[in-house]
């Protein structure tokens, strides 16, 4: 039983360790990339100018609407067929390249990330004092100040359970991306599974070390929640 | 900026109007304040004081009228000002006291009084740190410094708010009901620190319901009613010969 996981070419730990380390790049690099992403559109859902605000409530609104894995299949299709006629158009001798499944990944899941996270942001801004913001403005800060050091670091407290949240949704998604051949640990699995015909086995250890990853992660954002409400009395 | 006169206004409202949509809450209102001057604003509830207030520093913007500090004069027409210098560098000359307090809730006593020393007057950390700490036990907290404000009591985070304003060394600070927010036996306590800052000479203009403070501590008191001034002056003729109808009501009911 132990041999099965063993590290080498007897075994499948080393394949397993290695699925697990592309899920966890996939996932660290989706996050600042999607919160780039859900702070651009929340902002534009709530600018005062009428097109941009279309713009970032359409994009909520289609993106929430998708499948992740058709946003996944239309950016990796899509997106390396785009890739592709602009080189062909830049220089129509070069040979057609392939759309890395790894950057696939990261966009389709930061898009998606990124929707979900303008919703947690619009929401938290708006739940700001109003009064903390005026008295940032009486002592003569300019909107940028107030901004960087007022706004964000509440925010921040208002949308980190939202955003913990959509953490472990987008990890958990990641396995979605084995269906365009990125070796994270689903497809590790799949493969170790159809060489040893032993599904129960490996899939109980994948559901393991999701689980493990997401207590984990819980961990830590409850450490970071008590950080960031530091000093606000519990009612 | 224009040459000053020494004795004259440090802080210059002019005919100040403000409208919310069809309703003119302020119906040209005009205020000098001098150097030490301490001026109560008193009215109803919806006589305009606050707004008036929030008019001086620009938190709200009138629809017309004219604002002249230090020199710096700020004209408004059609709800459109036009300035000589940034607002904040207008804001950073007026402190100002919240009725809410409004402390930076993430951040703890001592950082709230830095904060705009070190980000708006552009002090070094340990110079602010000095005049943060002079400031905070100015109003008898140096035990909390390093507390949050949402463990200290009402009264504890206004004088916190009062040390904030202070600290900025501002001309001239304004009040917006800085005790109305507090359980009674918290009143006090903001009162004595502001009536110390009235002694030592500050330019305060104070909007309030408290007539022993009007009464006892300003130079100067200016009755609101219905968005104009109906009637100002020394409190001692003020409330010794009340000249109008709606102001002896109003002390009456007080």
């Amino acid at each position: 039983m132990l041999e099965l996981f063993s590290y080498g070419d007897t075994g499948w730990g080393d394949e397993i360790l290695m699925g697990l380390a592309t899920t966890m790049k996939l996932a660290v690099a989706t996050l600042p990339v999607g919160m780039i992403i859900g702070f651009l559109i929340a902002f534009a859902a709530m600018s005062g100018i009428r097109a941009v605000r279309y713009v970032g409530v359409g994009y909520t609104t289609i993106m929430r609407g998708l499948p992740e894995i058709l946003t996944l299949f239309v950016v990796y299709n899509g997106a390396g067929l785009l890739l592709n006629s602009l080189i062909k158009w830049w220089n129509p001798e070069a040979e057609g390249t392939d759309f890395s499944p790894f950057l696939a990944g990261v966009i389709a899941l930061a898009m998606v990330f990124g929707a979900f996270a303008a919703e947690v942001i619009r929401g938290a801004y708006n739940s700001l004092d109003k009064g903390q913001i005026e008295a940032a403005a009486a002592v003569g800060m300019t909107p940028q100040q107030t901004f960087w050091r007022i706004k964000l670091p509440q925010l921040w407290r208002f949308a980190l359970p939202g955003i913990g949240n959509l953490w472990i949704n987008m990890l958990k998604d990641t396995a979605l991306v084995s269906v365009i051949a990125l070796d994270d640990l689903m497809r590790m699995t799949k493969v170790a599974v159809g060489v040893t015909k032993q599904p129960f086995t490996f899939y109980l250890v994948a559901c393991l070390i999701y689980w493990v990853l997401c207590v984990l992660s819980e961990m830590i954002l409850s450490r970071m929640e008590r950080h960031a409400n530091r000093g606000v009395r519990r009612a | 900026m224009i040459p000053m006169d020494p004795s004259g206004p440090i802080l210059s409202a002019i005919d100040i109007r403000k409208s919310f949509g069809d309703v003119e809450v302020l119906k040209g209102i005009s205020l000098d304040a001098k150097k030490h001057d301490v001026i109560s604003i008193l009215g109803a509830s919806g006589s305009g004081k606050s707004t008036f207030l929030r008019c001086l520093n620009f938190l709200e913007t009138p629809t017309s009228g004219k604002v002249i500090i230090h020199g710096d004069e700020i004209n408004v027409q059609n709800g459109q000002p036009k300035m000589s210098v940034p607002i904040e560098d207008i804001r950073k000359r007026l402190g100002m006291v919240f009725q809410q307090f409004n402390l930076w809730t993430h951040r703890t006593v001592l950082e709230n009084v830095m904060e705009g020393l070190i980000h708006v007057r552009k002090k070094s950390r340990g110079e602010a740190r000095s005049i943060a700490e002079n400031y905070i036990e100015r109003v008898g907290l140096s035990q909390r410094v390093d507390a949050y404000p949402g463990h200290l009591s009402g009264g504890q985070q206004q004088r916190v708010a009062i040390a904030r304003a202070l600290a900025m060394e501002p001309d001239a600070i304004l009040f917006d009901e800085p005790t109305s927010a507090l359980d009674p036996e918290l009143v006090g306590e903001v009162l004595k620190v502001m009536q110390s800052l009235a002694e030592e000479g500050r330019t305060m203009i104070v909007v309030t319901h408290e007539m022993a403070f009007a009464r006892e501590v300003s130079s100067e008191v200016v009755f609101l009613h219905q968005g104009k001034v109906l009637e100002k002056g020394t409190p001692d003729e003020m409330f010794a010969t009340p000249k109008s109808e709606e102001f002896k009501r109003f002390i009456a009911s007080m």
